[in-house]
C-alpha cells in the first residue's frame, strides 16, 4: 500500500517538484558577461516538455503558480510577468500539441527555439511597458541563446526521469 | 441523456481550452494593478524566501564547486603574474600603512584635544551571504541573519573593503540586502574634494552611474565618491568608490567593494534608521 502511494506520489508530483527545482535554479544569477548578471529561464524548457508529454500532471494552474513564485522570488521583478510568460509558453505548446506530439527530437528543438523567440519578444515588450526599462539586446540574446542551447540536455534528463517515475 | 453528457463534455473541453487565456488575463491584471514593492507583496516575498533559501543554497552548491574549481585552475596558471602584482601592491600598501599610522596618531591627539566621545549607537552583526540572486531587473543578496539576530531594516552592509548596500527586507532568520548596483538604488553622494552633490544610481551593472543635481557639474576620473548623509539613510563621508569612466551625462563609478564573490558581510546599524519614517525607507 505504502509503495503504491509512493509510486503515485512520484508519478504525479515529479513534474511539479522538477519545475520548482528549475524555478530555484532560475533565480540564481549567472555571470556570463563581465558586468552583467542574468538568470536563464530553463524552466521554460520544462514547461514546454510537460505541456506536450505530461499536461495531465502539470496543468495551466500550476504553471501560473510557478510563474508567480518566480515573480515573488526575483528581486524587483514585475509581479505577474513571469506568470504571463510561463502561461504563454504552456498555451502555445498545448495549442500545437497534436502537431508537435509526433515530431522528432531535433524538430521539437527547432520549434522550441521559434516559440522561445516569440516568448522572449513578448517578455521584452511587456518589461518595457510595465517598468519603462529596455532590456539590452546582449542581455536578451544571451538569455535566448543559453535557453535554446541547454534544451537538449534538460529535455533528455527530464524525459529519463519522467520515464523512471512512470516505471517505478 | 447521452447528448447531455456529450454537451457537458464539450463545454468542459472548451473551458479547458480557454483556461490559459483566463490566466493570461489574470497575469496581465496583476502586472497592471499590483505594485511589486507594495508592503503586502514585500511581506509575502520575505516569507517565501524564509522557506526557499535553504533549498536554493543547496541547489547552488554544485555551481559554487565548479566555480571554485575553475578559479583554482586559473590561479595556478597565473601564479607568476599574480605574484609580481602582489609584490607591487605590497610596496604600495606599506607606504599607505605609514601614512595611516601618522594619521592615526594625529587623530588620537585631535580627539583628546576636543574631548571627543565615540557614539555607542553603532551596532555590528556579521552575516553569511547565502544567496546572490538577481536578474534583468535587479540584484540582491540574501544573508543568514534576521530579526532573531538583531538585524534591522536600513542597516548598512560592508564587505572587507567598504560599503556596498543596505538591508531592505528583514525576515525571521534571513534578510535581503540591496547593493548599490541595483536598479532601485539611489544613494545621495558627494563627488570629489569639491563635494559636488549627486545621486549614485544603480542599473544592474557592476558600475553604477552618477547623476548630478546641478546639470553643469561633471566628474573627473579617479574622483572619490562618498556618502553625503542627505536624507539620513547613509551617514555622511563614508567612501563608496571612485569615478572610473568619464562620461558627460552619466559618469560610471567603480565601488571600492567588489561585490562579486562576497561570502560574508558586516551589517552595521549607525542608529540612523530610528529617526526615519518607514515611508522614507520605502522610497529610497
Amino acid at each position: 500500500m505504502k509503495t503504491k502511494l509512493l509510486k503515485n506520489f512520484l508519478y504525479y508530483f515529479f513534474p511539479i517538484l522538477w519545475a520548482i527545482l528549475f524555478v530555484c535554479i532560475g533565480v540564481i544569477p549567472t555571470r556570463l558577461f563581465q558586468n552583467f548578471h542574468q538568470n536563464i529561464p530553463f524552466i521554460l524548457v520544462v514547461i514546454f516538455y510537460f505541456a506536450l508529454f505530461g499536461s495531465n500532471r502539470l496543468n495551466v494552474l500550476i504553471v501560473f503558480g510557478l510563474g508567480l513564485l518566480t515573480d515573488f522570488l526575483s528581486p524587483s521583478a514585475i509581479l505577474g510577468l513571469n506568470a504571463f510568460i510561463y502561461v504563454i509558453m504552456f498555451f502555445m505548446a498545448q495549442l500545437f500539441k497534436s502537431y508537435l506530439y509526433n515530431l522528432s527530437f531535433c524538430h521539437l528543438w527547432i520549434i522550441f527555439c521559434i516559440l522561445m523567440l516569440f516568448v522572449d519578444i513578448v517578455w521584452v515588450w511587456l518589461a518595457r511597458f510595465t517598468t519603462n526599462l529596455w532590456v539590452t539586446p546582449s542581455f536578451w540574446f544571451v538569455q535566448y541563446l543559453f535557453t535554446c542551447m541547454f534544451y537538449p540536455i534538460i529535455v533528455w534528463i527530464t524525459a529519463k526521469l519522467n520515464l523512471y517515475t512512470k516505471d517505478v | 441523456m447521452e447528448s447531455k453528457v456529450f454537451r457537458l463534455k464539450r463545454i468542459r473541453a472548451q473551458i479547458r481550452r480557454l483556461l490559459p487565456l483566463f490566466f493570461l488575463f489574470v497575469a496581465l491584471l496583476i502586472m497592471v494593478l499590483v505594485r511589486s514593492d507594495s508592503p503586502a507583496v514585500t511581506e509575502i516575498r520575505t516569507i517565501l524566501w524564509e522557506y526557499i533559501t535553504p533549498v536554493v543554497s543547496v541547489v547552488k552548491r554544485p555551481v559554487l564547486w565548479i566555480k571554485s574549481g575553475t578559479e583554482g585552475v586559473k590561479d595556478l596558471i597565473f601564479t607568476y603574474q599574480n605574484n609580481i602584482e602582489l609584490k607591487q601592491e605590497n610596496q604600495d600598501l606599506k607606504k599607505w600603512q605609514l601614512q595611516a599610522l601618522k594619521l592615526q596618531t594625529e587623530n588620537i591627539e585631535l580627539k583628546r584635544h576636543f574631548n571627543y566621545k565615540i557614539s555607542n549607537k553603532v551596532k555590528e552583526i556579521m552575516a553569511e551571504i547565502v544567496l546572490d540572486e538577481g536578474g534583468e531587473f535587479g540584484r540582491s543578496f540574501v544573508v543568514q541573519a534576521g530579526r532573531e539576530q538583531g538585524v534591522k531594516k536600513g542597516m548598512l552592509a560592508f564587505g572587507p573593503v567598504g560599503l556596498f548596500g543596505r538591508i531592505t527586507h528583514v525576515g525571521k532568520k534571513y534578510s535581503r540586502l540591496m547593493p548599490m548596483t541595483d536598479y532601485m538604488s539611489h544613494v545621495p553622494v558627494y563627488v570629489g574634494q569639491e563635494k559636488k552633490v549627486a545621486f549614485l544610481i544603480g542599473d544592474n551593472t557592476d558600475r553604477p552611474y552618477l547623476q548630478f543635481t546641478d546639470e553643469k557639474e561633471y566628474a573627473q576620473k579617479n574622483d572619490i565618491v562618498f556618502s553625503s548623509g542627505y536624507m539620513g539613510i547613509y551617514p555622511s563621508n563614508l567612501p563608496i568608490g571612485r569615478v572610473d569612466q568619464e562620461n558627460e551625462n552619466a559618469p560610471r563609478v567603480l565601488l571600492f567593494e567588489n561585490i562579486n564573490g562576497l561570502t560574508f558581510v558586516r551589517l552595521i546599524d549607525f542608529g540612523l534608521t530610528e529617526n526615519l519614517l518607514s515611508e522614507d525607507l520605502e522610497s529610497l
